[in-house]
Formats: structure tokens, C-alpha cells, sequence
């Protein structure tokens, strides 16, 4: 054999060699290795605003098992994890906080071709949260204004002025103002983004607008509307309107129908979070579930003498009645009477307004203190949370022993609150829809430390 | 001086057999009136006829021809590319302007794709081209193997589909490069080169250099008719091997092995043998299979690919024999192997 030919042999059989070890190796290292996390997906805006949301990691092969009850999440969170072929199932059981990096450790991962058992690891941020209020200043003769402040960014600036503004709501960008003209006609305003013309909102001549809200998942606006009567008939009278606001073109607002195919006549309402549905009280008292879509008839809720809102996050409608309190389960339509703890408060202490935190026994309440101080009635007014045990903790008192706390709102995700005070003498700031006290501040409190993260001026936050 | 054209010397062949030109005549006639014949068939026979065959079928037909009609633009585009460089390009014009050390000239010739971009299957005639011109047979192994992957459509084509995304696009571009390299360092000493091509092949490459009297054009026509002839017979038989593979083997028992770290590098490779796709498009058909492959076996298919499948196989039966092709499968399929394996066992 030649000398070319051994050549060619040696290097013929010599590459087919060290490149079946070095395949047999990676194959090796590859079966030892652990399972991989591939991907992980999460809607995080979502997830800030609605208890259940998911977060999906996509494992590089189906997992055989894995430690569910490890699963380590930092800044904490209560959270339930599931496998399915490839991917683990993350569910938070309660939405996640503003602008947070999140970290999420699942170990004990093995998967179905690789034996040795290995941690997952994923991280993802939370978006900012920008959070709204409405400054009344035309008793000094300058225009009313909304302003915007962020967790991120806590610097406030004014997005929308009028001579008067009476309400506001924010479906995701888009900013919905009712305005007050000369002659107290309501007008509609809506500003996508930062446009700088918002778009004014054709309505009937004389409509009034009262108890204007917006979805915090869906971009969809809901008002209650009057109009007055012509030749004895009004064309509207306490009637719902939806107003879907996802378009670029202007919309038109159209009335929620009952059963009767009339529109209803409302006297509260409220958005169900994270879907399209509404929850009406008609002048009977009688709750229904109603679709903005209209995909499905009115279901009737039963008979409930107050709407109280929902469980943050969740569909967890709480009602109240002269004798007790109830949480419907808007999921299953279960209804669960609600027994809730009271603090033991000293005598000269009055409870406020109630807002629930979880569907079983946490709430937060505002209290009144009153006593006499130099011959003067005084008062003082705190936030508290109330644990399933009746214990009483502060959230928040006002910085100057003055002020009062007029009123608080809970954010989408439940964990913070927004706090609007303002000096105990200060006077009415003259509006009869939505009446608000002169020189308000609104104090964004978190609830679970007590901490205050934000203040801006103004008052009736858009979580309210 | 240039010559007048001439029709081919009627003394190279026998008496008996009929004038070249007759037989083109019949030919083309032949080929016109299949033609006209399915043309016909396709207007005037019911929709529903399509129907009288099972499913197994016409799957059969639509994966089958679905390789043809996707490959047949660059086999052509290879053939004319071909053409040009042997006819067209000065005589030792390529040879002149390649490096003088081996394996520079071998990196630069893996590099030729850039200036060609034809789709392997165009390949197959460019490289017989170039072994006519001069190049040796482990040179046009390495531009063979080289050129569908180092080519600007085929990269171009991986990002859009990848990004930079586990590596896939960088883990492609030098896997094709070492492999084509190697396999150009290793046959560059075989005792023989002639004795790795097919006889037919051997004797036209002896005939290469013969004085052809003839204009260009005329060689051109000549070519473009040998060459159509050597490479579509092969590009069918390869195309309906590639549809009988797919319609015999569930595409399920591929996706489900393609979730082992290990088995899935081998699934891949085993689909990218079976399904023959073009190396242009093949990271668009893989795309498409989402998340179900790990990163490794998605660069072992689409570096095993463009190499090594059934349409290729026979295409360069046409130039290479068997024992050179086993060969070269073995080498290429265990370096794709050992290239995806470490990229599942890195990434």
C-alpha cells in the first residue's frame, strides 16, 4: 500500500474516530445534564392586576417530576405549580406588585430523558403602574387638571386641564374626562397616550354623566347618562352606557339593556375585573351580571341593598345588606355570607368605609377619632387593617394631626392604597357630582408595610 | 478566427442509428406531446379524479413533487452557473486565481458560495463543473458540502428564522465550514481521486480537455442538455424516495423523539435526510415545529441537511460512487452529530 493511501486511511478512519467520541461524549454530558428551562412566558401586565395569572415555563422535555411545594418566589408570593408534558405551570394566587423584578426557582426538576435533578430559574419585571388624580382648583379661579405619577417615575405631571373637570377614568392609555361647562353641561373628553388634542365625544345634547369608570384589564367605559325630558319623555334616565374605547376612530357610547331589551336603569355598577362583564343594581336592588358584548343575556345576581366592588383581582363580588355582608363568587356563583372580625375600637372611635382585601376576613377600614380638646370637638381620622383575627393594625395616618382622611381606594392589585386628605377645616370644593374638599393630597400607602411610596396632589385616584 | 457552427460529426456514429437531429425532433415532439397531454388532462378531467386516490397517495405526489418544483429552479440555476464557469470563464481562469497552499485554497473554495448562491441541489452540476475545470475531487467535495450552507440566501434565511437565538445561526456557518474542510483535508490525500467518480463521470472528465471543436453557444446547449439529462432523472428518483420516506415514517415518532437532548440531535438528522428540503428555505420549514426541538438538533438538521439527504444522495450518485458517498455520509452525519449534540450539552 502506498505511502498516499496509508495517509488517506489514517485519516479517513482517524476522523470517524474522534468524531464518534466526541459525539458519544456530548451525548454523555447531555443525558447527565439536568433538564433546561427553554423559555418561560407571562402576560406581567396581567399579572399585576389579577389574581390566577400564569407564568408558563417551557422545559426542554417532558418533566417526570419536580418539587412543587419549593417553588421559591423573591419579592414573595403565594403561588400553587403544576407540570403538564414540557411545561410547569406557575399560578400566582394573587396579583403581583408594580414595577417589581420578580424571580421564580422551581427545583427538583427531572425530566423524562435526564435523570439528574436541576433548579429552574426565571426572571421577569413588572410594568410601571401610573397612578392618577384629579386637582380641583377652579374656586381660585384656575382650571382643573389630572395628574399623572408613576411608582417609577413619582415626579407628577398634569396630562389633561379644563375650567372644570367633575370625573375621570383610564382604560389602559386611553383617559376619559367629563367636563363641566358654563351652563353645567357634562362633556366627554377622551386622550389616548399623550396626544395632545384629546378628542371631544359627540353626545346627546345635554347628557349628564355621573359615576364614570373604566376596566382595568379591558378597554371598555362605562357612565351612568340622563337627559332631560322632551315632551315628557327622557330618552335616557339613569340608563348604563358602555363606550368601547380600543379603536383610533371615535366610538360611540351604547346603553346597557335589561331583560326587556329597554335600557336599564341603574343605580350602581361596577366592572368585573378581567373580563367584559359588568355587575348592575337596578332601582329593585337587584343585582345582574351583564355582558358589554352583549354575548349573553342578563343573569340575575339576586337582591343586595349595596354594591361593595370586588375582591382585588379576582371575581369575588362583595355585597352588603342591612344585616350582613356576602361574597358571590361571580366563577361558580357560590355566595358566602362574610364574618368579619371587628377590632375592638375605644369608644370615641368610629368606623368608616370597608374595603375588602380577600374573599374571607381581611379588610381595610377607616377610622374617626373624636374627642375634645380645649373645649373644641377635634378629630383624627387612620387607615387600619384588620387581620382574620380582629387585630388592628395602622396603614396610614395622616403626616399633620389636622388632616382627615375623606376617602381611600384600593389599587387593582390590592397591595397598596390610595389615601385622599385634606385639612379638617377645609371647605367643599363645590361640585354636587363628586363632591371633593378644597387643598386634597392623595398618599399612596402600601398596605402591607405601611410605607407611603407616593403623594400628589389631588384627590379621587382612578383606582377609586 | 471564429468558427461557424457545426452540427455534431455525423461520422461518430453508426449508420444504422438514426441522425442526431431526428432524434431531437422526436423527442421533442415526444416531450411536447406529454405536455399537451397532462395539460389536458388537468383542464378537462373532473376535480373529483384526484379524489380516486387514497390519502397515502397523494401525499405521496404533493411531498414528492413539492421537492421537484422547489429544487428544479436551482438545479437549473446550478447547470447554467455550471455552464458558465466551464464554458463561458477563461480557460484556468478559477485555477489562477485560487491560493496555491491547500488549505487556503480549500477555505476559499468553501467560501465560493458567497459569489454562487445556488441551493444544494444546484450544486451537484457546478461542482462537476468545477472537477471538469480543474479542481480536484476533494475541493469539490469541500465547495459541495460548503456552498448551501456559506451562501447569502441560506444565512440570510437563518437569521430571519433564528436571530441570534442558542447560537443556532453561528453554530450553522461554522459547522458547515469545519465540516466541508475536513472533508476536503481528508480526501485531499486519497491515492486515487479519479477512482471516487462514477465511470460515466471519469470519462467525460477525460474527455474534458479534448479540443472541442465548436462555438460556445453550441457547447452551452450541448452541456445544458448533458447535464439536464444526468441530474433530473436523479432529482425525481430522489424527490419520490423523499415523499415515500415521509408518507411510510409517522412525522409524530420524529416529534416526539425530537424532545430527548440526545435522541432528538438524531430525529432531526433522520429528518432532514427523509424530507429533503432546500438549504435556502429549510430553517423557515424547522421554524415551524416551534419550541418542540431542542437548539443542538435544530443546528444538526440544518447543518446535516443541506449535506446529506435522499435527493442529494442522488444527485451525486450521478458524479460520486457509492463507497465515496458512505463515506462521506458517515463523516458528515457524525460531525452534524457531535455539533448539535455539544450545542444541547452547552447551551
Amino acid at each position: 500500500m502506498s505511502s498516499e493511501s496509508h495517509t488517506f486511511r489514517r485519516r479517513l478512519v482517524g476522523s470517524i474516530v474522534a468524531l464518534a467520541v466526541l459525539a458519544g461524549g456530548f451525548a454523555f454530558a447531555g443525558v447527565v445534564q439536568g433538564a433546561q428551562l427553554e423559555s418561560g412566558e407571562i402576560d406581567a401586565t396581567r399579572a399585576t392586576r389579577l389574581a390566577g395569572q400564569q407564568l408558563t415555563l417551557t422545559v426542554n422535555q417532558p418533566v417526570a417530576e419536580f418539587d412543587a411545594t419549593g417553588v421559591e418566589v423573591e419579592p414573595a408570593a403565594s403561588v400553587t405549580a403544576e407540570a403538564d408534558d414540557r411545561t410547569i405551570a406557575i399560578t400566582f394566587d394573587e396579583p403581583l406588585d408594580y414595577d417589581a423584578e420578580y424571580t421564580v426557582r422551581v427545583p427538583g426538576v427531572i425530566g423524562a430523558y435526564q435523570g439528574t435533578a436541576s433548579t429552574l430559574e426565571y426572571r421577569f419585571t413588572t410594568p410601571d403602574e401610573p397612578v392618577y388624580s384629579l386637582v380641583r382648583r377652579s374656586a381660585d379661579g384656575e382650571e382643573d387638571a389630572v395628574q399623572r405619577t408613576s411608582f417609577a417615575d413619582p415626579q407628577p405631571e398634569v396630562v389633561f386641564t379644563a375650567p372644570r373637570i367633575q370625573e375621570f377614568a383610564r382604560a389602559g392609555d386611553v383617559l376619559a374626562v367629563v367636563t363641566i361647562d358654563a351652563q353645567e353641561h357634562n362633556a366627554l373628553h377622551l386622550a389616548q397616550g399623550d396626544q395632545a388634542e384629546p378628542l371631544e365625544l359627540a353626545i346627546a345634547p345635554e347628557l349628564t354623566i355621573r359615576d364614570l369608570a373604566a376596566s382595568t384589564t379591558n378597554p371598555v367605559l362605562g357612565f351612568i347618562a340622563d337627559t332631560p325630558a322632551f315632551d315628557g319623555v327622557k330618552q335616557y334616565e339613569s340608563a348604563l352606557m358602555t363606550l368601547d374605547v380600543s379603536g383610533a376612530g371615535a366610538a360611540t357610547p351604547e346603553p346597557v339593556l335589561g331583560l326587556d331589551g329597554a335600557p336599564m336603569r341603574v343605580i350602581d355598577w361596577v366592572f368585573v375585573p378581567g373580563t367584559t362583564s359588568i355587575v348592575v343594581q337596578d332601582f329593585e336592588q337587584s343585582l345582574f351580571l351583564v355582558d358589554v358584548l352583549g354575548a349573553r343575556p342578563p343573569t340575575p345576581l339576586g337582591v343586595h341593598a349595596e354594591i361593595r366592588g370586588f375582591v382585588p383581582g379576582t371575581t369575588d363580588l362583595v355585597v352588603a345588606d342591612p344585616d350582613r355582608g356576602a361574597v358571590i363568587d361571580l366563577g361558580d356563583g357560590t355566595t358566602t355570607t362574610l364574618e368579619l372580625r371587628s377590632a375592638e375600637l375605644a369608644e370615641n372611635v368610629y368606623p368608616g368605609k370597608i374595603t375588602m382585601l380577600d374573599d374571607r376576613a381581611r379588610y381595610l377600614i377607616s377610622l374617626v377619632a373624636a374627642r375634645v380638646e380645649g373645649g373644641q370637638n377635634a378629630r383624627s381620622s387612620i387607615l387600619a387593617e384588620v387581620d382574620d383575627e380582629g387585630e388592628l393594625v395602622e396603614v396610614f395616618a395622616p403626616a399633620a394631626e389636622s388632616s382627615l382622611i375623606r376617602d381611600y381606594c384600593v389599587s387593582p392589585n390590592g397591595r397598596y392604597a390610595a389615601v385622599a386628605t385634606s385639612p379638617e377645616e377645609s371647605r367643599p370644593d363645590g361640585y354636587s357630582n363628586k363632591p371633593g374638599y378644597a387643598d386634597t393630597m392623595t398618599s399612596i400607602v402600601e398596605i402591607a408595610t405601611a410605607r407611603t411610596v407616593l403623594s400628589l396632589p389631588g384627590g379621587f385616584s382612578d383606582w377609586c | 478566427m471564429s468558427r461557424l457552427p457545426t452540427p455534431s460529426p455525423p461520422a461518430l456514429h453508426a449508420p444504422h442509428t438514426r441522425p442526431p437531429r431526428r432524434r431531437a425532433s422526436v423527442g421533442l415532439a415526444l416531450g411536447l406531446g406529454l405536455l399537451v397531454l397532462f395539460a389536458g388532462i388537468r383542464l378537462f378531467a373532473p376535480d373529483a379524479t384526484g379524489d380516486l386516490l387514497s390519502n397515502s397517495v397523494q401525499d405521496f405526489f404533493t411531498l414528492s413533487i413539492s421537492v421537484v418544483i422547489e429544487s428544479l429552479p436551482f438545479v437549473f440555476l446550478g447547470i447554467l452557473l455550471s455552464i458558465a464557469v466551464q464554458v463561458w470563464l477563461p480557460e484556468g481562469f478559477l485555477l489562477r486565481h485560487l491560493p496555491r497552499n491547500a488549505v487556503a485554497r480549500r477555505v476559499t473554495i468553501s467560501l465560493l458560495g458567497v459569489l454562487l448562491p445556488v441551493c444544494e441541489c444546484g450544486n451537484v452540476p457546478l461542482a462537476r463543473g468545477l472537477i471538469l475545470r480543474g479542481l480536484t475531487v476533494g475541493e469539490s467535495m469541500t465547495f459541495l458540502l460548503a456552498a448551501p450552507i456559506l451562501n447569502p440566501v441560506t444565512i440570510i434565511t437563518t437569521y430571519q428564522a433564528f436571530g441570534w437565538d442558542d447560537g443556532i445561526l453561528v453554530a450553522r456557518i461554522l459547522g458547515g465550514f469545519v465540516i466541508a474542510n475536513l472533508i476536503g483535508w481528508i480526501y485531499s490525500r486519497h491515492p486515487s481521486p479519479m477512482s471516487l467518480l462514477t465511470p460515466t463521470f471519469q470519462a467525460s472528465c477525460a474527455h474534458a480537455h479534448d479540443e472541442v471543436r465548436s462555438s460556445r453557444t453550441r457547447r452551452s446547449v450541448d452541456m445544458f442538455t448533458t447535464e439536464t439529462a444526468a441530474m433530473l432523472p436523479a432529482l425525481f428518483v430522489g424527490s419520490a424516495v423523499a415523499g415515500l420516506i415521509q408518507v411510510a415514517v409517522s412525522r409524530d415518532l420524529l416529534v416526539t423523539l425530537g424532545q430527548n437532548p440526545v435522541l432528538s440531535v438524531f430525529a432531526l438528522m433522520a429528518l432532514a435526510f427523509v424530507i429533503a428540503i432546500c438549504s435556502n428555505v429549510d430553517a423557515f420549514f424547522i421554524l415551524a415545529f416551534g419550541s418542540t426541538f431542542m437548539p443542538g438538533a435544530v443546528v444538526a438538521f440544518l447543518v446535516f441537511g443541506p449535506m446529506i439527504d435522499v435527493k442529494m444522495l442522488a444527485l451525486m450518485r450521478t458524479t460520486f460512487t457509492a463507497r465515496t458517498l458512505v463515506q462521506l455520509t458517515i463523516i458528515v452525519g457524525l460531525a452534524s452529530a457531535a455539533l448539535g449534540l455539544g450545542v444541547n450539552a452547552v447551551a
